[in-house]
């Protein structure tokens, strides 16, 4: 590791990073159409445009870095750690386009599994013994305000100008801020979706009661109504959340005391159990799925709706898919009279406490949630972006088509709760929601169980 | 202590350091950072909250259920896997220890799921034990055994069995190996006396074998046991603890507790709980098998 005593005492100033990316950005995003087409596999462009791209992204960097970069982003070896990204070039390109644009700054990546839990201890681990080692982290929406609240990452406000604060969904910044400050960038997002076969069900379901109308109507042997992840693991709680919010429920009340067991929890949590033993439209073996084992079902033909993330469209429209242009995406259904409410997802750039050159961590940070990277990202990856004005992108809209969804989705997308806290709260309701899931318990007391657990666990605010 | 210093004084002490340094370093420092960790309330999301709270971890701990149905789940996981580990054991150490024709193949063959990964074994396992996809629901059904395919893991009265099941897959080579080390050290002249007096099949077994290999049972039955204790990785991978806690052991539970929670007063209360458990039943094991003076010597 490359130490400069200098680059780390003069980083602190956030003086040098104001001008750039905002002058930067309109450069980045106009070297985009040197890099139009595709490079997924599936549909990879000429490799002369493959080039382009590269060429593109560099001359952006360029002009991104030229404009303001001075001198203390040298001469440092910088460390991602992220989930391991897929197997396309696009972020050897990006990290290379970085470096090329930032003489001096190597980028070393630190490939996480793909497990959050397992990148979640790894990281808690790194962050308590303060290692400097790793610059950025690639962390889930759920643990940004418990890292700001430990004091393992770093404020961005004194980074982030206001226009490059305007380009991000309003609602997506929310999950990130934690006690008025961001702490994060979101580099992409997930929100909860309803996929559903068009090729059966004309039109998706408004409600979950239409949804279970059509589900019984056309499940039969090999073929359930309705797929979700019914594990005793995060999933559950986020499926559960979903059914709480469309009701006009919520975990905890404005004083911070446990809210589920109302009226909105019980409905929803007795759908949940409904769904697998009443209507019977899920099968019994949902209580061992996670994302994946349920998107197989669905990828299988196996199912007539499924809920997902965003990033199960990519795996939808793949070519060793059975279920292939026979799927419609659709919001998540409401109940009551309440549009339905998807979860907010996805994965977030911070920079640690400990780094020795935040200012280049930053800078890494500013690139990869740029217009640029993340429309690179999107069209080779399928990854959803965070920028408003990508989804008024003709290109990426035709990748992605289901953006059209999520564009109207996202400003109202809702985070779970925002709490330094909520990997505590989540253990605590994956053991109750799964209980009545498997029915040793009833809705009522597990409600009340988790309830009265939740009360003597959650500190107040 | 005493008896080194009689005997040879300040030059025993320092020829001793080492090993006592060693294991002080590596074993006695931590848990007693530990021990002193589970008297504060560690919260590193909230580091302002940091307090002594002298017992309020332990008491925590005490009033909530989800403590007692971990300690529960994982005391019936050790006492169910590891008699079934070693009565299999036992059957398997006798039939390779006979002489037949590819015994050094059986042998080694016997070894496989030993030297498997847990967390490959437990992903194999979990396919067996798929509703769909599994082995195990085709040949019941084939059987004529279930009428329905079973959820094997997504049900609370069939998860833990199935949890034990993959567990004495795996460690059952295990013990048959120490018992057939055991065996083997049984002297020739032992098998002609028997033989000599009339024992065959089970009264060979009951009077003869078992007696002498009591040692070996001995050493099998508290590895397994201290092991099975702390079972993690096998049940993290099929069930997560799940459904409703139904597998949810006392290492799971402390996992969840230090890394997701981030609670680490009460995840270091809870190892140190199980440290006094196992190290409880380490002594009731240890005097089952050897009587009071062993016992004695060792926990000394």
């Amino acid at each position: 590791m490359v130490v400069n005593g200098n680059s780390a005492r003069r980083v602190s100033s956030p003086r040098m990073v104001r001008g750039d990316d905002v002058a930067g950005r309109p450069a980045a995003m106009g070297a985009s159409p040197n890099g139009n087409r595709s490079s997924a596999q599936d549909r990879a462009g000429p490799r002369r445009l493959g080039a382009l791209r590269v060429v593109g992204l560099r001359l952006a960097m360029l002009a991104a870095a030229s404009l303001g970069a001075g001198p203390a982003a040298r001469a440092a070896e910088i460390t991602i750690a992220q989930f391991r990204q897929r197997e396309s070039p696009v972020e050897r390109e990006l990290l290379a386009a970085f470096e090329a644009a930032h003489p001096g700054v190597r980028v070393r990546q630190r490939e996480m599994p793909a497990s959050s839990d397992v990148q979640h201890q790894q990281f808690v681990t790194w962050l308590v013994a303060g290692d400097p080692s790793v610059d950025v982290y690639l962390i889930d929406v759920i643990w940004v305000a418990e890292f700001a609240a430990a004091g393992w990452i770093r404020p961005l406000d004194a980074f982030l100008a206001p226009a490059r604060r305007a380009e991000f969904f309003p609602s997506l910044l929310r999950a990130m801020t934690y006690e008025g400050k961001p702490f994060a960038l979101p580099r992409f997002t997930e929100n909860g979706l309803l996929y559903y076969r068009k090729d059966l069900v004309p039109a998706p379901p408004a409600t979950w009661d239409e949804l279970v109308a059509l589900a019984k109507r056309h499940q039969r042997p090999g073929l359930a109504g309705f797929v979700f992840q019914g594990l005793q693991y995060e999933g559950l709680v986020v499926n559960f959340l979903e059914h709480l919010w469309a009701r006009g429920g919520d975990v905890l009340d404005e004083r911070g005391r446990a809210a589920l067991h109302g009226p909105a929890g019980l409905s929803a949590l007795t759908f949940l159990v409904d769904l697998l033993h009443t209507h019977r439209i899920s099968p019994p073996g949902v209580t061992t799925y996670m994302e994946r084992e349920s998107l197989q079902e669905f990828l299988e033909g196996r199912a007539v709706f499924h809920r997902n993330w965003a990033y199960a469209w990519s795996q939808v429209e793949r070519q060793d898919s059975k279920v292939r242009g026979r799927v419609g995406v659709a919001p998540l259904p409401g109940a009551g009279g309440r549009p339905g409410a998807g979860a907010l997802g996805g994965w977030n750039l911070a920079v640690s406490r400990f780094t020795r050159h935040p200012e280049a961590a930053w800078r890494l940070v500013d690139w990869l949630t740029s217009g640029a990277a993340q429309r690179r990202k999107a069209l080779g990856e399928g990854r959803i972006p965070t920028l408003r004005a990508l989804y008024a992108d003709a290109e990426v809209l035709r990748a992605n088509p289901h953006l059209a969804v999520l564009r109207t989705l996202l400003p109202a997308a809702r985070p779970r709760p925002v709490s330094p806290f909520y990997p505590r709260l989540s253990g605590i309701l994956q053991g109750y929601l799964s209980r009545a899931l498997a029915r040793t318990t009833t809705p009522q007391d597990a409600l009340a169980g988790a309830a009265a657990e939740l009360d003597r666990a959650l500190p107040r605010p | 202590m005493s008896l080194a210093r009689r005997a040879a004084g300040p030059a025993a002490l320092l020829l001793l350091a080492p090993a006592v340094a060693l294991v002080a370093a590596l074993l006695l420092v931590p848990l007693a950072e530990a021990l002193r960790l589970s008297l504060y309330r560690v919260w590193l999301q909230a580091p302002a909250e940091r307090a002594f709270v002298g017992l309020e971890n332990y008491l925590a701990l005490f009033a909530a259920s989800r403590f007692w149905n971990a300690l529960r789940v994982t005391l019936l996981f050790v006492a169910v896997s590891v008699v079934l580990e070693l009565v299999l054991g036992l059957g398997l150490a006798l039939l390779l220890h006979r002489r037949f024709r590819g015994r050094g193949a059986a042998r080694a063959a016997c070894l496989v799921p030993w030297a498997l990964p847990t967390v490959v074994s437990a992903l194999m396992w979990g396919w067996i034990f798929h509703d769909r996809y599994g082995i195990a629901n085709r040949l019941l059904l084939d059987l004529g055994l279930l009428d329905a395919p079973l959820v094997w893991l997504g049900a609370p009265a069939t998860a833990l069995g199935a949890a034990i099941v993959a567990d004495v897959w795996k460690a059952t080579p295990y013990v048959a190996l120490i018992l057939l080390a055991g065996l083997q050290g049984i002297g020739e002249e032992v098998w002609e006396a028997a033989r000599l007096d009339g024992a065959t099949g089970l009264s060979l077994l009951a009077r003869v074998i078992l007696p002498l290999l009591r040692p070996a049972l001995g050493v099998a039955l508290l590895f397994r046991a201290l092991d099975a204790f702390r079972v993690f990785d096998l049940i993290y991978v099929l069930t997560r603890g799940g459904p409703g806690g139904a597998t949810e052991t006392l290492a799971l539970l402390t996992y969840q507790t230090l890394f997701q929670d981030l609670d680490f007063g009460r995840g270091s209360a809870l190892s140190v709980l199980m440290f006094a458990v196992n190290f409880a039943l380490s002594l009731v094991l240890l005097r089952l098998l050897f009587g009071r003076g062993e016992a004695g010597r060792v926990a000394r």
